[in-house]
């Protein structure tokens, strides 16, 4: 079984020549510190490979249908100095100024290629609490935030769009397998089915989510196992029955949640009381943000937790591959032989339609073994002002301010206006190879531009690339760079760039780039190596 | 002489330790602001890579002399939440405090002295009573407090201001002034109550001196003996307040600028210890302090000068 997620660095980033030349040490650092072995990229003057500029030629290591999408990662110049402070993109959107605790500012990128975007301005203005966003909302000083938990609520009697949207993240009642009561399967199932998910959705979203079953989302239909949604329905004398079996009648457990997420602590709450009439008995620790990345997550420090886990690109590998036994980032420790096998199957299907299949069936895998109790795709609340419109979703944890317009006097679309956002988390900075979290991506979204974009319904069309075409065997894809294509300092897109970007994306192992064999353009082809498994 | 360079290196020491407790403390606080940055979308190696590119992984002794002497170089090091150097980040918001914290001391010192004044001279047992008692509410106040109360009366109910819209001095001061006054009252409140009411104390305290029987005598008017004589006399005995006005206003402004939004160092501060940003607050936390010691040195030296009885019983 290929580990999904190879070993990778992050930070700095170097030509083909230097990184052939020194194979993993990384400049100004310590020599004497271990370091994470990378992937290495050598490049090598080639006759077979294409000669213009224009097309660039990628080979796998092995068949994947879905490639498309892990080449939405964002293609920037090769000369850029500082992405984090200066991002430079092709998006729709300019970063026209940060400042920190503040707001974020962008405007209109005048030399889109594609249809510009139509307001002139997005504000986001930073806030320090969800709680005060609506607040904000009825002074006028925003025009729009993403209400969770019911925020919305305080709005009622005024005048707003309230749009729908999945947020794209699964909420989940992790359970550590590695614990000791929860090695026993019967156990995990009995908490399964002592949890009432339509309760939860009632009482702690309003009634805006939908039931997961699964760890993929929803919205990612093609491979959501929808047969799994209703598994583990609410039956409070089966869970008895299991733990009767399982000689674990005194069940008790610590759930640690994030306290920085009411939605998630309510739910502890509302969890508590329904495991408590299968008499197990649930201790509530609430913990800040860093310490639950840190104790929970990383050191896998719990017994049980709450969390939403979302993906960096709508594909069902970014849901499923941290349950493969040996993925760094599995942090409930399951392990089963099947899944790993199942799902190892699944990557390498040349069918797409058995694909699905054995997607699908990882996904029964992980119910059947109880991995985990899914809960649901919270609802995320987008709140507009009537004077703006032209809201879409995506399969994604993403803001498409692009599509947004201002509605004028007669109720049509007006061009330009300032769209001001509350927002209650800010991008850290703006290197997409550094920066992964939810919300510095959906600020990203608007900025930076891949080979392949995401649409609406989930599916991959060409941004940057104007065509990609894909060999029968699923292990070529051939892409044509779109002419006319200029970054946001007004330099033309070149392959240069298209080059320095792929290789950064292997480098630093965003989006799941491990599959890469060697890639071929301008004259050149790149070999890329993985690091040894360990 | 020999008083200031001892005063001066009291506060050299002070400030050492101060560094020293900061620098341990928020280490041994739990959480790591290599995850902070990555989300739940890392994997493990790429968390021990950013710690290992933030320098987390070095001994403890050995990232707290490396940041000690780059500060005594002015290098604060790069934060680690927003990968700038701090001194960068700084620049902006330092600012933005200071003229909050000036334009709170001012309404402190106006209208403290005025009403410590203004209340001695009237000594009937009923009003007395209502300007304590109002005075006590001023004090007991805590800072978030008033600042939700102003936002709710004047912002939401008589659309005074608008409480979300912060603009920075740079884009338009006249309404940088319009929305700072607001945050400005809040801290100022509780400070005003309590210099009033030691000025009204030293007034009362001074006007029973012989000084005020002979002028009173010569003829002079109640205003100008209260406001010239006596008050120059009262404000003597409460130079020693300042520093602790001062404080009280930055420790004011840490809370309040959270709750009005208000980009300065305050709230800086907030952010970087949720983000354990260490380079970040270590610096916040010096600046904070020195500014806090150096008011208090001043203060020192000032009552030295003002006040002769108390050189001479040195």
């Amino acid at each position: 079984m290929k580990k999904r997620l190879l070993a990778l660095i992050l930070g700095t980033v170097m030509t083909a020549s230097l990184i052939a030349g020194c194979g993993g040490g990384s400049a100004g650092k310590d020599a004497e510190t271990e370091e994470e072995p990378k992937p290495v990229v050598e490049a090598e003057e080639s006759a077979d490979a294409p000669q213009d500029e224009r097309t660039l030629v990628v080979h796998l290591n092995k068949p994947d249908s879905g490639f498309p999408a892990v080449v939405t990662s964002p293609i920037v110049p090769a000369d850029a100095e500082d992405l984090d402070s200066e991002p430079i993109g092709t998006g729709p959107f300019v970063l026209s100024e940060f400042v920190e605790q503040d707001y974020t500012l962008l405007t209109r990128n005048e030399d889109y290629w594609g249809e510009p975007a139509h307001l002139d301005s997005v504000t986001l203005k930073y806030f320090e609490n969800t709680a005060s966003l609506a607040t904000n909302y009825l002074s006028g000083a925003i025009d729009g935030f993403n209400s969770n938990a019911g925020g919305w609520k305080e709005l009622e009697g005024t005048d707003y769009v309230q749009n729908l949207r999945h947020s794209n993240a699964v909420q989940l009642l992790a359970l550590n397998n590695e614990f000791e009561p929860f090695k026993d399967v019967r156990v995990r199932q009995a908490v399964a089915y002592a949890v009432d998910a339509e309760e939860i959705i009632d009482k702690v979203s309003y009634g805006l989510g939908t039931k997961a079953g699964t760890p993929v989302i929803p919205g990612l239909e093609k491979y959501f196992n929808d047969e799994l949604t209703d598994v583990y329905d609410v039956n409070v004398e089966k869970a008895k029955e299991l733990l009767k079996e399982a000689g674990q009648e005194n069940l008790s457990f610590t759930i640690r949640v994030p306290s920085n997420y009411q939605v998630h602590v309510d739910t502890g709450q509302v969890i508590a009381n329904q495991l408590a009439k299968a008499g197990i008995k649930v201790e509530i620790e609430s913990v800040d943000w860093n310490t639950w990345l840190n104790r929970v997550y990383k050191e896998s420090e719990f017994e049980a937790t709450i969390v939403s886990v979302d993906g960096p690109i709508a594909y069902p590998t970014s849901f499923l591959n941290r349950y493969v036994s040996t993925a760094s980032d599995n942090f409930v420790n399951f392990h089963s032989d099947a899944f790993d096998e199942t799902y190892g199957k699944a990557l390498l299907a040349t069918d797409d339609a058995e694909q699905v299949k054995l997607f699908k069936e990882a996904q029964k895998i992980i119910s059947d073994e109880c991995a985990s109790v899914y809960i649901q795709d919270i609802d995320s609340v987008v709140i507009n002002s009537p004077a703006f419109a032209g809201f879409k979703a995506y399969p994604l944890y993403v803001d498409d301010y692009s599509a947004l317009y201002t509605v004028g006097d007669d109720g049509k679309m007006k061009e330009g206006g300032d769209f001001t956002k509350g927002v209650f988390t800010e991008a850290p900075g703006f290197d997409p190879f550094t920066t992964q979290t939810a919300d510095a991506r959906s600020i990203f979204f608007n900025i930076y531009e891949g080979l392949m974009g995401t649409d609406t319904d989930g599916s991959f069309i060409p941004a940057i690339a104007e065509k990609c075409e894909v060999s029968d065997d699923l292990q070529t894809y051939t892409f044509t760079l779109r002419e006319g294509v200029k970054f946001h300092n007004g330099n033309e897109l070149t392959m240069d760039d298209v080059t320095y970007s792929l290789e950064k994306s292997i480098v630093s192992g965003i989006n799941g780039f491990n599959e890469i064999d060697q890639f071929s353009a301008g004259g050149k082809t790149y070999s890329v190596t993985y690091p040894e498994e360990k | 002489m020999r008083y200031f360079i001892r005063k001066l290196g009291i506060m050299v020491l002070t400030l050492f330790i101060i560094s020293m407790v900061t620098f341990w403390l928020f280490h041994i606080v739990p959480g790591d602001p290599a995850a902070m940055i990555l989300g739940t979308s890392a994997s493990r190696e790429q968390l021990d890579n950013l710690r290992e590119e933030l320098g987390l992984n070095r001994p403890l002794q050995e990232q707290y002399v490396e940041w000690i002497s780059g500060s005594l170089h002015g290098d604060f090091g790069k934060s680690i939440q927003y990968r700038k150097p701090v001194a960068k980040l700084l620049k902006g918001k330092l600012s933005v405090t200071l003229v909050l914290g000036a334009m709170a001391m001012t309404l402190v010192i106006i209208l403290g002295i005025f009403l410590g004044v203004f209340t001695a001279g009237r000594k009937h047992i009923f009003s007395e009573q209502i300007l304590n008692f109002l005075n006590i509410l001023g004090i007991s106040f805590p800072g978030f407090f008033l600042s939700i109360l102003l936002i709710w009366i004047f912002g939401l109910l008589l659309r005074w201001f608008n409480p979300g819209k912060f603009v920075s001095f740079s884009r338009d001061p006249a309404k940088f002034f319009k929305f700072m006054i607001w945050p400005a009252i809040a801290i100022a409140i509780p400070q005003i109550c309590i210099l009033s009411k030691y000025i009204r104390t030293a007034v009362i305290d001074e006007a029973r001196s012989d000084y005020v029987r002979t002028a009173r005598s010569k003829g002079s008017t109640k205003n100008r003996i209260l406001y010239v004589h006596v008050l120059k006399n009262a404000i003597v005995s409460v130079v020693p307040l300042i520093g602790m006005i001062v404080s009280g206003i930055f420790s004011g402004s840490i809370v309040v600028e959270q709750v009005f939004g208000i980009p300065g160092i305050g709230r800086l501060l907030i952010a970087s210890v949720s983000a354990r940003d260490y380079p970040t607050v270590q610096t916040l936390v010096m600046y904070i302090a020195i500014l806090i010691l150096v008011v208090n040195f001043i203060v020192d030296i000032l009552i030295q000068i003002l006040d002769p009885r108390i050189r001479i019983a040195r």
